[in-house]
């Protein structure tokens, strides 16, 4: 150390105090052997000083105008507020017992499965247990929402996600759409009681819902490329999940 | 208890002019990190608003024995700052906006006074710092203009503190080589 000079990255960690305590002590006593070294510090830390000063001196110039203001979102926090007072133990309690729910099911979704080879009759190897968990899922997360975002994930992370749930509910909708199909052609025999008029109602319904279908698949996509990783993103897609498992569950409802 | 706290605490119990005060003494030093990290008046308001907005709303969340209300504070900043910046990183493609393109649009420009203002703040750091990859310029203007320690920064910008090191000395280093060639371009001018 005494006989070379320091680096830069030394320097700059001398500086910055980046150095563990065994480098520093080396440094210092290069320091008082070597004018050059001394000099070339100082250049730094005068460097150093001029950058914050500067960048200060920019900085605190800025003011925001007028438009930000308490008054623009004391609104916001009133209706949170009279939330808060309300509901403070429904909120914080709702969405524990709505997990629990949703637990409660999978599980007993899960036996069912399980014992799935023993089942005989058809009507029941299709169990709606497990979407309706997932729709207790999709409350509880709802419910969730605006408390754990003010840490964003990585972009690349938010991407995938933001994708892949959005692939998701676009499938999901394809399942809402015979759903809506099967809904029509119940509702007509249970008004009509005759068949033969279900076909081109079902027609016309899977029609309208294949318009909706398009509209919302490139609606909703549009504004999730727009404010991908934003909570509102989020939130609709967890809006979008809770109505597409609505929409499943609804013919066990009907029977 | 500072005052802070106090405020704090009188906010947590519904005192709504406590919240008041909390965004009135906290409200230009969000703005103005937002500003050094986006370099863009109206996008700083945008970010620093919703950042005191969300931590006013969440207020129970913030624990005064893990950190500082300012660091808190600094990290949503941040947080928002960062979204701001993904959002100009997204090539604009829309369909709506597309079929609201036919209808014409003014431009949004800055006001003259807003211009001047802007042109009267730069200089030569602020334009490099301007340069700099994002997550140095946040390691920069945290150290150099908030005063952080390293502990402080890698909370603020969610990683290890050794990294926080790392950044803010390539953060100075990489500035250090864009101001030399703006001197270099500018004695070159001068040679001309």
């Amino acid at each position: 150390m005494n006989t070379n000079h320091l680096d830069h990255e030394n320097l700059t960690g001398y500086i910055y105090r980046t150095l563990d305590d065994a480098t520093r002590e080396s440094i210092n006593a290069h320091l008082l052997l070597c004018p050059t070294c001394r000099a070339r510090l100082a250049e730094h830390e005068q460097y150093q000083r001029q950058i914050s000063n500067e960048l200060s001196a920019t900085v605190n110039q800025a003011v925001p105008s007028p438009r930000m203001s308490f008054a623009a979102i004391s609104d916001r926090l009133q209706r949170r507020r009279a939330s808060w007072s309300l509901w403070n133990r429904v909120e914080v309690s709702t969405p524990v017992a709505l997990a629990l729910a949703g637990l409660l099911l999978s599980l007993v979704g899960l036996w069912q499965f399980i014992n799935l080879r023993t089942l005989t009759t058809p009507s029941q190897q299709f169990s709606a247990l497990p979407t309706l968990a997932c729709f207790f899922f999709m409350l509880a997360s709802v419910e969730e929402f605006d408390k754990a975002f003010y840490i964003r994930p990585r972009f690349v992370v938010t991407f995938l996600v933001a994708a892949i749930l959005w692939l998701g509910t676009a499938f999901i909708g394809l399942l809402n759409i015979i759903v809506v199909r099967d809904l029509a052609i119940m509702a007509v025999v249970a008004v009509d009681g005759r068949n033969a008029t279900a076909g081109p109602i079902a027609i016309m319904a899977v029609m309208g819902a294949v318009i909706l279908y398009i509209g919302l698949v490139i609606g909703a996509g549009e504004y999730h490329y727009k404010n991908i990783g934003q909570p509102s993103s989020w939130k609709l897609f967890s809006v979008t999940l809770l109505v597409q498992l609505f929409i499943l569950i609804l013919p066990y409802l009907v029977i | 208890m500072s005052n802070l706290e106090a405020l704090i605490d009188s906010w947590r119990a519904g005192d709504e002019r406590a919240a008041e005060t909390i965004y009135n003494l906290n409200r230009e030093r969000a703005f103005r990190l937002a500003f050094a990290l986006l370099g863009n008046a109206e996008d700083a308001e945008e970010a620093a608003q919703d950042a005191l907005t969300y931590a006013l709303l969440n207020i129970a969340q913030f624990d005064e024995k893990r950190s500082k209300f300012t660091t808190w504070l600094h990290m949503i900043t941040v947080s928002r700052s960062r979204d701001i910046l993904r959002k100009r990183r997204i090539p604009g493609l829309s369909l709506t906006d597309w079929l609201s393109r036919r209808k014409s649009h003014p431009e949004h420009t800055p006001e003259p006074e807003q211009k001047a203002e802007l042109n009267e703040t730069r200089n030569t750091v602020w334009e490099a710092v301007q340069k700099l990859q994002p997550m140095l310029r946040e390691a920069i203007v945290l150290r150099h203009w908030g005063g952080h320690t390293y502990q402080e920064i890698s909370e603020i910008v969610g990683c290890p503190m050794k990294t926080a090191q790392s950044r803010v000395r390539l953060g100075y280093q990489k500035l250090a080589q864009i101001l030399a060639e703006t001197d270099l371009q500018n004695t070159m001018e001068v040679i001309r």
